[in-house]
């Protein structure tokens, strides 16, 4: 088994990532077989994060690719540099230049995709929120992530260097395509469990103990289970933490009803969870 | 090569049997899943379910399907690792104020390790319990399960999460447990009557099922509380629409007629050849509306349809007025101009602030009021849509006022919710309008109102 690929938890928590063993036995799976692995789960769950963490420790140079709609290959593979070859054409003038010259490599702009291919040294390429690319994408996507190529209709095809790592990321806004997902491997990557987001917290928050984490965690995992739309990511519950504890005002609920813009960004959520949290509290 | 713990003939198996249960498996999962359990120290069989996981599932619904699968496959008590294990409450439940019997290690099992078995035989045990089910009664479903789950069996059985000396956040864990347990649980029971009450059910005959709905075409009135809001955002979407099409309206008519003396006069700057013509500058006419909704007890959910619709227009328009009534008149326009619209479906729940007098509709007084409060707009190209039944509960209607009416307004349009068969039945007094309104639309449905839309953007500027 090739050991130095492999990642443990305690690597990644240097990088600030605090892991589950499920996570890193799906990283480390991924890496092993040199398989791209797709991470699935809500927004804010940390999985764009487990990939700059990943290329951080490594120090693999990370090419991100961030998905929308509409995105085709001119943006995310290759583009040929029209202006370029236009200048080219009209600096010509004795009519030398054949169709193989324009389209060469002279003129090939790279796209991210292409670069982790041909990158030299170790790269992770990041495919973040695939998601929301159209299927046309998708498909796209298949040659690269099976035979770690690409074709290029006039240049040939062109083979991957074999020393890049993808990482796809989605939000489950929609299915994505059978085909796809067999070329990967699956990590399903929900909201942390209450430990770690306390130990994920503790280490954002300076002065924050074990005790007060758990227990600030244990609130907002109570939070997320409610029915509200959009639940709070790590991020901005860290972000939320950071400004209360900063305020030295204490975590009263008092403080969240206050200062819930920060952690709830719905006027409907902000009220369900001010309810409930009101409900809780009379009920007790 | 190492010898793997599990030949790649078993492990081919397992894909078809997965693939065979509608697991959707690639053909080439073997080779990969082969040399992942090769180069993992993988030490027994549990461990090698648990790595392939990663390989035969892509998606997180499927999870469970696959544990349930590896388990019959591998005749196996599968207990694998997962990431969704918040608390533990092994220790917590330790300290429950409910004494240990069987029941209560049952379900405490389930809430430590839950599967669909353990839940389905937790809700059968529930309704065997329960001795007064009695389906022969004229009752839904939904009340029986309101009866198990106020049953002695089940409150005996909520008391696990009756919890001493845990501290508040740890509380909180635990309510979300037992709520996230009764919805599940809740669930359940009605899946189990429901299949229980059909066992003994002959099939439907094709004929005498309900067809299904159009929405569109679903009286406002009878819609449900998800098609309500569905439907209310269609309204107001409508409004929209319509304030676009009056917008270009508007806007395409700024040209007026071609100026023949300023054409001539630009003509000369070109050698007198007419490069371009010289339009006369025209008086932009912008609709001025007023909307009028009437929003007694049996009007009030139509007008919430009319307010929602409105709020669209009002958004591109500033001169556009509301005014709600029953048996006098208020005026709503910044409340429905500012407000999403579920606080204009507040304006139900206040109903009793717009009760002028006696909380029936007066149409006269209610027109009276209205044309009081619009004496300075000037009439002209002034526009009234009403929204109302013209039920007057048998009050007088002064033909004076409606001279006052159709003097004031250009023209108005009304939208009538009822069947046009009732108009002027009864204390209706439509007819009374009729020869004074541009048009009576019956609008009762999403369809009629479209149709409305349709006419008025025509109509309007």
């Amino acid at each position: 088994m090739n050991k130095e690929i492999i990642v443990t938890i305690k690597q990644l928590e240097q990088v600030g990532y605090f892991a589950s063993d499920y996570i890193i036995d799906a990283l480390n799976s991924a890496l092993v077989l040199n398989k791209p692995l797709l991470i699935e789960g809500p927004a804010g769950s940390g999985k764009t994060w487990l990939a700059k963490a990943l290329s951080h420790l490594k120090e693999w140079n990370l090419i991100r690719l961030q998905s929308h709609e509409g995105i085709d290959e001119d943006k995310a593979l290759y583009e040929w540099n029209y202006r370029k070859q236009l200048l080219s054409l009209q600096s010509d003038i004795d009519g030398e230049k054949s169709i193989e010259d324009i389209f060469s490599e002279d003129f090939l702009i790279e796209r991210p995709i292409l670069q982790a291919l041909r990158s030299k040294e170790t790269s992770l390429l990041l495919i973040d929120e695939v998601d929301r690319a159209d299927e046309e994408m998708e498909a796209l996507l298949l040659e690269v992530l099976a035979e770690d190529q690409v074709t290029i209709p006039e240049l040939g095809t062109i083979s991957g260097s074999h020393n890049f790592h993808t990482i796809l990321t989605s939000n489950s806004t929609r299915e994505l395509s059978d085909a796809l997902k067999r070329r990967c491997i699956y990590l399903y990557l929900d909201f942390p469990e209450i430990s770690r987001e306390a130990l994920i917290l503790s280490h954002h928050i300076e002065g924050l103990d074990k005790n007060d984490s758990e227990k600030i965690a244990s609130m907002i995992s109570y939070i997320r289970k409610l029915n509200i739309q959009k639940p709070p990511s790590i991020a901005e519950v860290a972000d939320w933490l950071k400004y209360v504890w900063s305020k030295d005002t204490g975590l009263g609920e008092r403080n969240l009803k206050k200062n819930i813009g920060i952690l709830i960004k719905n006027n409907h959520d902000q009220k369900v969870v001010i309810e409930e949290i009101e409900n809780f509290n009379n009920k007790q | 090569m190492k010898t793997s713990i599990i030949s790649s003939k078993v492990l081919s198996e397992f894909a078809t049997f997965c693939r065979d249960n509608d697991l959707d498996i690639g053909v080439n999962i073997t080779k990969d899943s082969f040399q992942l359990l090769n180069e993992q120290e993988i030490n027994n069989i549990h461990q090698a379910i648990y790595y392939l996981q990663f390989l035969f599932v892509n998606n997180y619904k499927d999870i469970e399907k696959y544990k349930f699968l590896a388990s019959r496959f591998f005749n196996l008590n599968l207990k694998l690792k997962n990431n969704d294990k918040q608390l533990d409450y092994e220790s917590l439940f330790s300290n429950t104020n409910q004494e240990k019997d069987i029941m209560n290690s049952l379900f405490l099992d389930y809430l430590l390790s839950p599967t669909q078995e353990k839940l389905t035989s937790l809700s059968y045990d529930a309704i065997s319990s329960f001795e007064s089910l009695d389906f022969s009664r004229p009752v839904s479903i939904n009340y029986w399960v309101e009866r198990i789950m106020t049953s002695s069996y089940v409150e005996e059985m909520m008391k696990v999460f009756l919890i001493n000396d845990i501290d508040k956040y740890s509380k909180y864990q635990v309510y979300a447990l037992e709520q996230g347990f009764l919805k599940d649980f809740r669930d359940e029971i009605f899946t189990q009557l429901f299949n229980i009450k059909n066992q003994s059910k002959e099939p439907y005959d094709y004929e005498f099922l309900d067809k299904l709905v159009d929405l569109s075409e679903k009286d406002f009135l009878h819609t449900d509380k998800s098609e309500r809001k569905d439907l209310l955002q269609q309204a107001r979407k409508l409004g929209m629409y319509l304030a676009v099409k009056l917008k270009k309206k508007t806007n395409d008519n700024k040209k007026g007629r071609v100026s023949l003396r300023k054409t001539i006069r630009k003509s000369l700057s070109y050698g007198g050849s007419m490069f371009s013509t010289v339009h006369v500058r025209k008086i932009k006419k912008k609709p001025k509306l007023i909307v009028f909704c009437d929003i007694s007890g049996s009007m009030a959910l139509y007008s919430i349809f009319g307010l929602n619709f409105l709020s669209g227009i009002l958004k591109a328009f500033r001169n556009i007025r509301a005014f709600v009534f029953i048996d006098g008149t208020t005026e709503v326009t910044d409340l429905v101009r500012n407000n999403t619209g579920e606080e204009i479906s507040s304006i139900l729940g206040q109903w009793n602030n717009y009760v002028k007098l006696d909380g029936h509709s007066d149409y006269s007084f209610s027109f009276e009021t209205l044309l009081d409060n619009i004496k300075d707009i000037s009439p002209n190209n002034l526009h009234l849509l009403v929204i109302g039944d013209a039920r007057n509960n048998y009050r007088f209607l002064d033909e004076k006022l409606l001279i006052d009416i159709s003097e004031k307004f250009e023209k108005i349009y009304w939208l009538n919710p009822e069947k046009e068969a009732y108009w002027s039945t009864g204390d209706s007094i439509i007819n009374h309008f009729q020869p004074i309104c541009e048009s009576i639309e019956e609008v009762r449905n999403l369809n009629q109102l479209k149709i409305f839309v349709e006419k008025i953007s025509k109509k309007l500027v």
